[in-house]
């Protein structure tokens, strides 16, 4: 199996890596286009299957046939978007048997235009499979990182000594390069605010300019909306994950980017690209003029050729009508089948209904990512209710039931600070809480048994921005079309729709949740089992033992329960009506080796330890005599907790 | 385009700001169908 996603990941990183077209002396380009060109192209044989395509079709045969020996570590993942994406396959092959149905369709040529569609299909399953773990997402971002900086390290080099620092048409470069130095920049961005690795986050500060750059000199005006659009998305999830980075940064760029509009408005040299991309909308330049022409002489076309079937569409493999005569581009094969607005496109050969479901995978892609990173919020709103809860109190110094309680939760914090060796650090007793929190938090200084630096957050918000970057880009230049363009998209869709899994929550029917091991829990077994959790936390004895997975090691006299033995007030009188019975007083149960912890006197007004019984306490005193339908505690009131 | 861009951030929206427990899965089909119907209807706005 690891051979096998190994072996995935360089299919992927290949693809993304190689450009399939290139100036004729460029011979980088001019050799490795043959991993994604037919084997008939470059060999007598007459075989239409490129390299890249023999080997999914091997790693799937693989699946199937090794699959049924080793289950386990050849299971399929399941997706959110298994549905829809079956919906669309099948309108997808309703379009080629209606194509080769009708006078005059051209079965060869249907199947070269469905190609890219069944790359990306094929891509969403086999992401299902090969990346099911967030082991496989962190070696998948690692694997785009490398594919990407090739890529921009070829065109950089082409740009400068083949081009002599001078971009001279179109096809100088691979119109998806567009897509794909996008997807690399964003993730850099998202790696950055999100949290990755630390080899990751450094790595990211190298590329993001290295694709920025590389984007400039290759001139294509398409670039810069696809990147625009993805970054309003990324911007839209960090308003929501992170809203203090938005206010404190998102103003800022705001302004610097309208400040480098007004002065390169009128520029044409290669740093300002991004203003001519812009500018271009309202006064092009004759090229910029003749390619927009072009688009909207073609969407005339595609408009009239959808209401000549506006239901069931051309059909795959059948000419369009070029009822507005297009500019002569009978260089390219398909340039009666297929159009550079590839998302009517889709309409006009596939019907309305394909249309459809083409829209509807795409909106789902977009509300299942979004919840899936919605979901990261909810399962972080818990420890952050318990951090501010800890500071108001500790500025406060005031012994509460609710400062000695969350005392225990600072004893877990306090497990997990860095004073101690890395090794050290790994290892914690069993039993003991884990410090939750998010994956921008993560570092060597917080490291419990649950989390570890991962860039599965970030990643995952790529592939939901790479949706509306991948729409806009296929709108104007031949996105749906490219089986290198949609082998990225498939993977994109592939880890939205599994990112629930990815992130450790998995959402099933009637709101079950599983953990990161697969564990089902059950509404109830989660409520339960969060009883049982403030059961422990709420009636634990001050200094006792009776939680020892959160006592400190002997050698840290700091991690001591806070205020576990403070001197009591004069006016302490805890009564044996208010303490539960299970419950001991503080003072009593006080081992021999705690030691004040607070020791700023205390106000008169300050309320003695353990002397009214709190809400929480109320509710976990009746959990803990069965009261299991007692009201909600303050984690179930809120948004992703048990029901 | 302006449609379909906007239709794309509704859905995200949906996903990111509706509760947790919400059905909404279906509005995205359900929105799907209304645009693709608003294009049959007025063209332009494709």
């Amino acid at each position: 199996m690891k051979r096998s996603t190994t072996f995935f990941l360089i299919c992927i990183g290949l693809t993304l890596a190689l450009e399939m077209q290139g100036p004729p002396a460029d011979p980088w380009a001019n050799f490795f286009w043959r991993w994604a060109g037919d084997l008939s192209s470059w060999i007598p044989i007459h075989i239409v299957v490129s390299p890249l395509e023999i080997s999914l079709i091997v790693l799937a045969l693989i699946w199937s046939f090794r699959g049924r020996k080793v289950k386990k570590s050849f299971a399929y993942l399941p997706g959110s978007l298994d549905v829809p994406i079956l919906v669309f396959l099948g309108f997808v092959l309703f379009g080629v048997l209606n194509g080769a149905a009708r006078p005059g369709g051209n079965l060869t040529i249907a199947l070269w235009e469905v190609r890219g569609f069944l790359m990306l299909i094929g891509m969403y399953y086999l992401t299902g499979i090969f990346i099911r773990g967030e082991r496989e997402v962190n070696r998948l971002i690692w694997t785009l990182f490398i594919a990407i900086t090739v890529l921009a390290v070829e065109n950089l080099l082409r740009w400068m000594t083949l081009l002599g620092l001078h971009t001279t048409d179109d096809n100088s470069f691979e119109h998806i390069d567009s897509v794909i130095l996008v997807c690399g920049l964003l993730l850099g961005a998202a790696i950055c605010i999100y949290g990755g690795t630390r080899a990751q986050r450094r790595y990211s500060y190298f590329l993001m300019p290295l694709s920025f750059f590389c984007m400039m000199i290759m001139g294509r005006r398409a670039a810069f909306p696809v990147l625009g659009f993805g970054v309003i998305a990324l911007v839209v999830f960090l308003l929501r994950l992170r809203p203090r980075i938005f206010w404190k940064y998102v103003p800022i760029m705001v302004v610097l980017i309208a400040a480098y509009l007004a002065v390169f408005w009128n520029n044409t040299s290669v740093l300002g690209q991004p203003a001519r991309a812009i500018a271009s909308q309202f006064h092009p330049d004759p090229r910029d003029y003749n390619s927009d022409l072009y688009r909207i002489i073609e969407k005339g076309d595609i408009q009239a050729n959808i209401f000549s079937a506006p239901l069931t569409g051309l059909g795959f493999g059948q000419q369009f009508q070029m009822y507005y005569p297009l500019p002569d581009l009978s260089f390219w094969p398909f340039w009666h089948y297929e159009t550079h607005n590839a998302i009517l496109w889709v309409w006009m050969k596939d019907g309305m209904l394909g249309f459809i479901a083409f829209w509807w995978l795409m909106g789902r892609g977009m509300f299942d990512g979004g919840k899936a990173v919605e979901s990261q919020r909810e399962e972080w709103a818990l420890a952050q209710y318990f951090r501010k809860r800890l500071a108001r109190e500790h500025r406060n110094s005031q012994n509460t039931d609710w400062h000695v309680n969350t005392g225990v939760f600072r004893v877990a914090l306090r497990s997990h600070e860095p004073d101690t060796k890395r090794g050290k650090r790994r290892a914690t007793s069993e039993g003991s809480l884990a410090l939750n929190v998010p994956v921008w938090e993560r570092s060597d200084d917080k490291r419990s048994v649950t989390l570890q630096r991962s860039g599965v957050l970030a990643l995952l918000v790529v592939s939901i921005c790479m949706i509306p970057a991948q729409v806009v880009f296929s709108y104007v230049d031949l996105g749906l079309t490219s089986e290198r363009d949609l082998l990225l998209f498939g993977l994109m869709l592939g880890l939205v729709a599994r990112g629930h899994a990815f992130l450790g929550t998995q959402v099933a029917e009637k709101g079950k949740r599983s953990t990161r091991k697969g564990i089902t829990i059950s509404p109830s077994a989660a409520s339960e089992e969060s009883r049982e959790l403030a059961r422990r936390i709420l009636l634990l004895p001050v200094g006792a033992t009776r939680f020892p997975a959160l006592k400190a090691p002997a050698s840290r006299p700091a991690s001591r329960p806070l205020v576990s033995d403070v001197p009591p007030s004069p006016t302490a009188q805890p009564s044996s009506e208010q303490t539960p019975p299970s419950a001991p007083a503080p003072r009593a149960t006080a081992g021999p080796r705690s030691r004040p912890v607070l020791t700023r006197p205390r106000s008169p007004a300050s309320r003695p330890l353990v002397s009214r019984p709190l809400p929480q306490r109320a509710a976990a005193s009746e959990a803990a005599t069965g009261g299991a339908d007692g009201p909600p505690l303050p984690w179930e009131r809120r948004g992703g907790g048990a029901e | 385009m302006n449609l379909m861009v906007a239709f794309l951030f509704i859905c995200m929206v949906l996903g990111v700001w509706s509760k947790p427990k919400s059905k909404l899965a279906p509005v995205v089909l359900v929105l799907a169908v209304l645009m693709v119907v608003v294009f049959f209807v007025s063209p332009h706005r494709m």
